[in-house]
């Protein structure tokens, strides 16, 4: 759907994008996931074509660069810096952007009601952006990258400075267009949401890619072991294993079934792997 | 919208309707954008309205006549001479009448008389009931005077007529033809040929006695009234109008003066928009839409040219509730070359204003000086000379100029095509410049 090769971009003495190379899979929602400066967003302008790489190519459903205007019904893109009119309604701002792509009046109106629908903010289709919470204006953001249903859907952290509500009903739309088949590109910082959004999960950092994998196989290749707890009357132990089952099933062997008060099991998640492959915590 | 118009193809749609979408949603933006909306339509109608009001009410500038003597006589150049004394006319001696009526219909002169020949002997014979006719003509616009001018020549009249009761010689003279008329008339009932040479009797003995005690100036006010007798018959005729080419009002000035701040305010509210979409992110989407740069570009100067119309159009439709232009096809026209011209003005800024601040700021200043240097400030009519000569660097002037050219200068369709053929060039060039450094320059 989506082929980035061997892209480059500084900006100034800044190496923003370090040779990256990542095919998106028709079908998937693939996560981006760095912490803040990893190079996410520079990777997003180049693949839609807003930013020219120093050096690499990218390629649109095999049809070239989406520089191209003809290219750009393929995508919708929800950028990381809200780009909205705040003097126009969100009914306003959606149908301009329809606008854009040329849709008839009619099959716009249908669109922009759909998608007003579809984020949950049409109770608020006449009102003025400018007093729209963060969340709405996330919500919005997102909805005009929906509007002409582009088989290709690039979400710059669409869940930035949202309350839990609208991050909620944003991962559960996420999700909805996966479910029509949507591929999607999903920048983040938050593991927790490329847990539990992504097919794929690219870690990057300092503008390279450290791995490329399903999120599983990226725990059990990068994640370490499970730490699994168990907690008796002669105290508490914590045993490192791959395998958190057998263990369990050892401590329980061992002694008096009775005795043990409590068993837990940590199991390593995207934060471990991060932390195993660079040395720090995504949160820094 | 395109939508109920007749099928198009799908690339002609692809062409036109986001250029549309922008073009609408400028439109909204700017009916959003108080200050601005204010700066492009509010105050340049209030400038036109305050100064054509203000340079319309001291009492209406003072009567210029043109008088024509075609009888050339001691009466007719005394009469001349009284006028010239009248207080609030100023009397301008003209060769011929001819002349003096085209004076008027240019807006020269506010009205033009003539004293035709024969004019002494029919104001000598007043008894034979020949009333000397003065004929002329007054300037359509300012029908307002021809009141006031009349009274006053009537009044002049009246006094005359004073003066040849109080001066025998004269009295003794008319009363003499009187007499010899009186001998003529053969048919005349002998009660009243007897009674009428009682009254001449008494005129002569009366014009004897008061000349004693006559007012020293014979001009001095008078208050006696005519009492439905008029001692002259004036015909003023409505000069033929529209081939005057003089401003007929105080609005024919301020309004097309105004016309350069709504040109001003357009171009203000759309050579900052690139950066401002820039700046708030919405460019981005733009860029990412499927379409040109060029269609970016060519929906803000639509947005531009439709607003800078309707600013016009705005203060064209409050001047003519007190004065009307002369041509209406050429004022569209007119419009039409100024929008355009400033459009093109807009792009070449919109391309090369770096920021929202700084270079807006500085092309700001630069646009506000030429407004006042094209006749913002100072009414073009109004400026001496080296202003006027000046001002011709300024894009303004022309929009100026051509509107006026529609309004009252009485320009013939060739003769616009001077400002207006400024004013497109000079946007073709702006345009074709800002078009090429727009199309050479990554937009994000
Ligand atoms: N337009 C720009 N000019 C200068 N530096 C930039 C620009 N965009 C990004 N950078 C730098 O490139 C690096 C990567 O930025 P970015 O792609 O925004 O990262 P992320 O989206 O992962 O937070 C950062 O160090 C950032 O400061
Ligand atoms: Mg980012």
């Amino acid at each position: 759907m989506l082929e980035l090769r061997d892209l480059r971009k500084s900006f100034g003495s800044t190496l923003a994008v370090d040779g990256l190379t990542l095919s998106v899979r028709t079908g998937e929602v693939l996560g981006l996931l760095g912490p803040n400066g990893a190079g996410k967003t520079t990777t997003i302008g180049m693949a839609i074509g807003l930013v020219t790489p120093d050096s690499g190519t990218v390629s649109l459903a095999n049809r070239g660069s989406p520089a191209d205007p003809a290219l750009r019904h393929h995508l919708g893109v929800a950028p990381q810096a809200l780009a909205l009119y705040d003097d126009l309604s969100a009914e306003e701002n959606l149908s301009f952007f329809a606008g854009l792509y040329s849709m008839p009046a009619d099959l716009r109106r249908a669109r922009v009601s759909a998608t007003l629908d579809l984020v949950g903010l049409t109770p608020r289709r006449d009102d003025r952006v400018q007093g729209f919470s963060g969340g709405m204006k996330r919500r919005l953001n997102l909805a005009a990258a929906l509007l002409h249903e582009p088989p290709l859907l690039l979400l710059d952290e669409p869940t930035a400075g949202v309350d839990p509500q609208s991050r909620n009903s944003i991962l559960d739309l996420v999700r909805e267009l996966k479910s029509r088949g949507t591929t999607i590109v999903y920048t983040t910082h938050y593991m927790e949401e490329a847990q539990r959004l992504c097919d794929r999960v690219a870690i990057m950092d300092k503008g390279r890619l450290l791995a490329l994998d399903s999120v599983d196989r990226l725990i059990s290749a990068h994640g370490g072991h499970s730490v699994v707890t168990s907690i008796t009357a002669s105290g508490e132990s914590r045993v490192q294993t791959a395998d958190p089952v057998k263990e369990i099933a050892a401590i329980l062997a061992r002694g008096d079934v009775q005795a043990v008060q409590e068993v837990r099991i940590e199991r390593p998640d995207l934060e471990s792997v991060f932390l195993n492959l660079t040395g720090r915590s995504l949160r820094d | 919208m395109p939508t109920d118009a007749p099928p198009t193809s799908p690339r002609t749609r692809s062409l036109i309707v986001p250029v549309i979408a922008l073009l609408r949603k400028d439109l909204l933006l700017l009916l959003r954008d108080r200050v601005n909306f204010f700066f492009t339509f509010f105050f340049p109608i209030i400038l036109g309205l305050f100064f054509g009001l203000v340079f319309n009410n001291p009492a209406p500038p003072g009567i210029s006549l043109g008088v024509v003597d075609e009888d050339q006589t001691a009466r007719s150049q005394a009469f001349v001479t009284q006028l010239q004394s009248t207080e609030g006319i100023k009397v301008i001696l003209n060769p011929s009448r001819d002349a003096g009526f085209t004076a008027v219909r240019k807006g020269k002169l506010t009205a033009c008389i003539v004293l035709p020949k024969g004019f002494e002997a029919s104001s000598s014979s007043l008894f034979r009931g020949q009333t000397p006719t003065i004929e002329g003509v007054i300037d359509p616009s300012r029908q307002a005077t021809s009141g006031l001018l009349l009274g006053r020549l009537q009044e002049l009249a009246f006094r005359n007529l004073m003066t040849s009761f109080t001066d025998p010689a004269s009295v003794k003279s008319t009363t003499a033809d009187a007499r010899r008329a009186l001998l003529e008339s053969k048919d005349l009932d002998p009660v009243r040929r007897a009674a009428l040479n009682v009254l001449l009797n008494s005129v002569e003995t009366l014009a004897t006695d008061s000349s004693a005690n006559a007012p020293s100036n014979p001009l001095a006010p008078s208050t006696e009234s005519g009492g439905g007798f008029s001692p002259i018959k004036i015909d003023l005729q409505t000069a033929a109008k529209d081939d005057s080419k003089s401003p007929r009002h105080s609005f024919h000035i301020t309004f097309p003066s105004a016309v350069t701040w709504a040109l001003m305010g357009a171009v203000m509210a759309f050579s900052t928009s690139l950066v401002t979409e820039r700046t708030h992110g919405t460019l981005m989407r733009l860029t990412t839409a499927p379409i040109s740069k060029g269609q970016i570009l060519l929906g803000k100067a639509a947005a531009c040219f439709v607003t800078a119309f309707l600013a016009q159009a705005a203060l064209i439709g409050v001047m003519i509730i007190r004065a009307m232009p002369q041509s209406w096809p050429l004022l569209i026209i007119a419009m039409t070359c100024a929008a355009l011209g400033f459009v093109g003005l807009m792009v070449l800024l919109s391309v090369i204003s770096p920021t929202e601040g700084g270079g807006g700021g500085l092309s700001r200043a630069a646009l506000l000086l030429l407004a006042m240097f094209g006749g913002g400030s100072i009414p073009l009519a109004f400026m001496p000379g080296w202003m006027q000569t000046a001002s011709s660097a300024s894009p303004f002037k022309w929009a100026v100029l051509a509107i006026e050219g529609a309004v009252w200068r009485g320009y013939s369709p060739t003769e616009m095509l001077l400002p207006c053929g400024v004013l497109l060039g000079m946007g073709a060039v702006c345009a074709a410049i800002g078009w090429t450094l727009f199309q050479q320059r990554r937009l994000m």
